[in-house]
This record gives C-alpha cells, structure tokens and sequence, in this order.
C-alpha cells in the first residue's frame, strides 16, 4: 500500500472520529444545537443544555472513547499472541471474573441485606475489578507452568466456561429483582459514568495503551510463533506477561466501569486489517484505538437514538451494528487473516 | 564453526528423559551445505532445535554459537498471511533493532540484498498468501539472510515442493555457503539432490548415533542403506531394481541417450539387457531415433515395447 492512501485513510478515520465526537455530544433524547455544543465546550456557555454537556454527555462521550480503544487494542493483542482471529479481550476470561465477583455483590448481597445500600457504581467496578484480577492471577499462574499459548488460550477459555457457570447458578437461585440489576449491568453501558470515573478509568486505560505501545515490537514477532520469537531475539515469557498484563488492565477497567461490553474488542482488528492492509503494530494500533473508540461513539449514539426515551443496552447496539459490518467486508474481502 | 561434544540430544519431561540422539561429536564449518538426513522422527528436528537454543542439550557441550549469530528456517507455518513479503524479510533486523522497529537505510539496504540473493525481487510487494510453496521458502530463507548470521538451520525446506523448486532451493543454499561463506545445516529427505549437492552428511543411524562424511564415502560404505533398508532401490546404480519376470534376454546395439532410456524402458518391463542374446535390438540414430527389431522399424520405445509383448 503507497503512502499517500495510508496517510488519506488515516485523515479520514480521524475525521471520522471528531464528527462521531460531536454527534455524540449533541444527539441523544434530547438533541443540543451544534452552536449551542461548541460555544458550551469551548466558551462560557452556562444553561441547562451545557449542564447536560458537562455533566451528562461529555464524560459518557469520553468513556466510549476510552473504553472503545481500550477494548480494540486488547482484542488486538489477543489475536496476535495467540495468532487466532476468533481471540478477544475476553479470551484470558476476566471479563467472567468480573461477572462472577458482580454477580455476587449484586445477587448474594443485595437478597443478604448486607450490601443493599451499596451497590452503587464504585462498589461494582470495585467487585468487578476484584474479580478480574484474581482471574488474572490464576491465568499468570498457570501460564508459568504451559510452555505454549494454545494451551493458555485453553486455559482462559475453561476459566470463563467455569465462572460462566457459577454465574449461572447465582442467577438461579436469585431473586427476579436482583436478577433485572446484574442484567442491565450485563449488558453493557457507558451512561453511568460520573467524572470521577472517567478519570480513574482514564489512568488505568493510558497505562494499558502505554504498556500496549511499547510491546509492538514482540506484538509483530509473536505473529511468527515462538520459535521465530526466540530466535529474533524477543525474550518470550516476559512479552507475553506483559501482553496479559496490559490487556487485564484495558479489559479489566473496562469491565468495572461500563459492563462486559462484546464485539468491540474482537470486531475492530478486524475491521482495521482490512481498511489499512498491515500486519505492523506499529501502524494497526493507532488506527485499532482510534477505530475502536469512533465504533463505540457510533453504538452508543444509535442506543440512545433508536429508542426513543428509552437508552437500549449497548451490547446489543454493538453486535447488531458490528455483525453485518465485519460480515459484509468479510465477504468482499474473502477472508479473514490475522 | 560449531562443533559438538558428547551432545545427547530428545526430550525430558517430568520424570524421565528420552533420548533420541547420543554421542554426538559433529562440526558445521563456514562455507559448508550439511545435510542431514534419516528417516522420520528419528530426531533430526531436535537436534536442530537443541542447535539453535530452542531446546537444551540433555547432555555433553555445544561449541561455537555465539547469541544472534544463527538465524532459522523451519517448518513452523507462518498464519499472518496477510503480511507484505518485504515486512517478512524485514524482521530478519529485528534483533538489531530497538522498541520502536524503525528501520535504517542500512536495514532496508540489507534487506535489498537478501531480496537480491534469493531473487524474489518481483514479489517484494506480494502478500503471503499470493505465494506458491516454493516462493514462501525463499522468502524465509531471504529473511534468514537478513538477519546476517554466520549460520543457517534450515529444517526440511524443500518438503512439499516439485523438482524444479527442490533444485532451486539446494542450489541458492549451496551458493550461499560458497559465496557468502555461511555455515549451512539442512535437515532434508532428498537423497538424490543431497547426495549430489552437500558437502557433508550427517546421518541419524538407527542405534541414535549420528554417522559424518562425504555422500560418496556414505554410498560405498553401505550406511545408507544401513539406515534406510532400501527396498528395491540400489543406491549405488541410483536406480530402482526391477526383476527380469519373462526370462527373454535381449541383446540391445546404440549408444547415447536414446541406448540408456531404452534400457531403462525394457528392464522397467522385466526383459532382462544381455550381450549376444537371440533377440536384436538395433538403435539407428539418424534424423529420427528408430529401433530396428528384426525386420521391423519402429519410431518410439512404446511401439518397440507392444511389438517385443506381440512376439510371445
């Protein structure tokens, strides 16, 4: 691919992002001017609708962006380590830790009476990030013990289909009102997100992409295999611990703060490979992170359009949108490749 | 030069190790093609891999590898097919490069030349999937190059692929131990090109040794057919043997080419080639090649074949 191409298709993502940004700032239930939306973000506009702005839409707004490029570039890392186009953030199964640990402050504690008054959004990002890091712990256990990233990919795979499980049986035994909390938290939002929030999901989120950005050089050898791996030089069990490691921080915030969101993370690498044909991180994810973050601005503007008043869950919004999109390029594009 | 002392090479598990290889006191010299060859699973691929530190030797010393002065082609399937030829060859200056792989005019000048040696020049701009099986090795034996180590291991790579590319491959490997004075180690079953290509032989015997030498020496020493128990073939002649079934001798007159393919044709059909035999074939070599039979001229082996089978 020439250079001029790569750079027009660059500009216009990120065209497309701003254009996302704003949209998604003044379209929702109740639609802002676009003067009345700029003069608010970048003047002294005070009225209700730059209440709304600041205080409702921009860090919702900025979480999408957050939690999209999160999202992607984990999906993005799972698929070259494992050198698997079905892996995602979800494949090491913390997004299930997270369900299992939110599951039972949501389900158990709310029918013990004990959390009742509790359960607001820190004490769930808090049980969810819990969750994820003891699953995490296990899969950095175990991944001392296997030499190969099949049997880790299987490893991950089992740990969601047990916790999976487990939250199946909580959702059993609970309560239909409990059950109705955990299934809207199930199914994804970035709405309820105050500022305080976003900044620490901010941190965690630039940590991860940082720890992401310097491993593009083990990123692009992994895509080899580890034979090649060694040989070239790349000391193997210490890229992979941080590849997992950065990819439990990108999920794991997530998760804690907006729900397991699905699609985003497998969905968008695949959609970058075949708008920039590259195999180089060093190229894929910057347009991985700027793709990911315009996708979930795009979702979550339709979710609150579609339905009127009513906001629909946001997972749903994305595998409706993402599904015909990857399958359509897919198919003008004949395959999918790593 | 890496040489081996006492090396044991196989597997260790948990509780025990197996052995494949023992014993192991071998060179691989600059400007040397090795091949080496046994029959399947007999531990060719580890050996090569304990050369290369994938794997550690369950025993004795391994001399003469220095870190990052031995690159690799193996049999490992590389899934990224999407992947530029040229982005390929580039990571050959992987370990040369620093966390950002930014490359240099000296890294793109290298990588030029492996692309240059290995004569893959019109497909620098392909994508991998876009290659023949032929194409793909010589684009991993160009990044081999590009990582421009004293040493190549090379792990089967002429499998799967049709005469032309088998030579292709032999040839370019033994250019490059003469030209470019690499110490090349190929683990192959191409007995006929390794016997008339390499330099040296190391044969995996059946009692986990490896036997050295020339191919001739290896030939008429009878270790090749030690190892292998040829089954009908006679390595020594190159050719298959075949039973001479009909018990008709036939005296066969020529010379050249169209005298030893006639030969080849009538003991592939078991008449059994024997001076002063009843029956005469003559070879008249004029314009056209025609086999006189008696009082019959005929213009193609298969014609003479049909006419020997009408006679009994």
């Amino acid at each position: 691919m020439n250079e001029t191409v790569f750079w027009s298709r660059g500009l216009f993502l990120g065209f497309l992002f701003c254009l996302l940004l704003v949209a998604d700032v003044a379209w929702g239930s109740i639609s802002i001017p676009l003067n009345i939306v700029l003069s608010s973000l970048f003047g002294s506009e005070s009225s209700t609708f730059s209440d709304i702005i600041w205080q409702f839409r921009l860090p919702k707004a900025i979480t999408c962006i957050l939690a999209g490029s999160a999202l992607a570039t984990g999906g993005l890392m799972m698929q070259s380590l494992f050198r698997n186009p079905l892996a995602g953030p979800d494949v090491l199964g913390l997004s299930s830790g997270a369900s299992l640990a939110v599951a039972i402050v949501i389900l158990i504690g709310q029918s013990t009476g004990v959390g009742s008054n509790l359960i607001g959004n820190w004490s769930v990002a808090t049980a969810a990030s819990i969750g994820g890091s003891i699953v995490l712990l296990i899969v950095i256990f175990i991944s001392k013990f296997v030499k190969d990233n099949t049997s880790l990919l299987i490893i991950g795979l089992m740990i969601s289909a047990a916790t999976s499980s487990l939250v199946g049986i909580l959702q059993f035994l609970s309560k239909a009102e409990d059950l109705q909390i955990f299934l809207i938290w199930s199914l994804g939002s970035v709405g309820s997100t105050h500022w305080g929030e976003v900044q620490v999901l901010a941190i965690i989120t630039f940590i991860g992409l940082g720890i992401a950005f310097f491993l593009q050089k083990p990123l692009n050898v992994w895509l080899l295999g580890e034979n090649y791996a060694t040989n070239l030089g790349i000391n193997t069990s210490r890229s992979r611990f941080w590849i997992v490691i950065a990819t439990a921080l990108l999920t794991g915030g997530v998760t804690a703060f907006c729900g397991p969101i699905a699609f985003v993370g497998l969905a968008v690498p695949h959609l970058v490979r075949l708008i920039i044909p590259t195999t180089n991180h060093k190229i894929l994810l910057p347009f991985v992170m700027v793709t990911g973050a315009s996708l979930l601005l795009f979702c979550d503007m339709v979710s609150n359009l579609a339905g009127g008043a009513q906001v629909l869950p946001l997972n749903a919004i994305t595998s409706l949108i993402g599904a015909p999109l990857v399958i359509s390029m897919v198919i003008s594009n004949k395959q999918v490749r790593v | 030069m890496i040489t081996s002392n006492q090396l044991v090479v196989g597997y260790a598990s948990n509780s025990e190790e197996s052995v494949l290889l023992e014993d192991l006191n071998l060179q691989l010299r600059e400007g040397e093609l090795v091949c080496f060859m046994g029959p399947n699973g007999i531990g060719k691929s580890t050996l090569l891999r304990t050369l290369a530190g994938l794997q550690k030797p369950l025993g004795g010393e391994l001399k003469g590898i220095e870190k990052g002065k031995l690159s690799l082609v193996l049999t490992d399937r590389i899934t990224a097919t999407n992947m530029l030829v040229y982005d390929l060859v580039a990571y050959g200056r992987y370990p040369h490069l620093s966390w950002n792989i930014s490359l240099r005019d000296e890294d793109h000048r290298i990588i030029e030349e492996a692309i240059a040696l290995t004569q893959i020049g019109h497909l620098k701009y392909k994508r991998l999937y876009q290659l023949s099986d032929g194409q793909m090795q010589l684009v991993m034996i160009a990044r081999a190059l590009a990582q421009q180590t004293s040493v190549i291991l090379l792990d089967e790579p002429t499998a799967h692929l049709d005469l032309n590319n088998r030579v292709e491959i032999m040839n370019l490997l033994r250019k490059l131990a003469r030209q470019e004075r690499k110490a090349i180690l190929v683990c192959t079953h191409e007995l006929d090109l390794a016997l008339q290509t390499a330099d040296w032989i190391w044969l995996a015997t059946l009692n986990k040794k490896v036997v050295s030498g020339i191919p001739e020496d290896l030939v008429l020493n009878g270790s090749f057919d030690e190892v292998f128990q040829f089954k009908g073939f006679d390595l020594k002649t190159g050719k298959i043997e075949h039973e001479a079934h009909r018990n008709k001798p036939i005296q066969l007159i020529g010379e050249g080419y169209p005298y030893l393919w006639t030969k080849n044709a009538l003991a592939r059909c078991g008449y059994e080639v024997q001076e002063g035999a009843a029956t005469v074939i003559q070879i008249q070599a004029k314009e056209k090649t025609i086999w006189q039979l008696g009082d019959r001229q005929l213009t193609s082996v298969a014609d003479l074949i049909m006419a020997l089978a009408e006679r009994q």
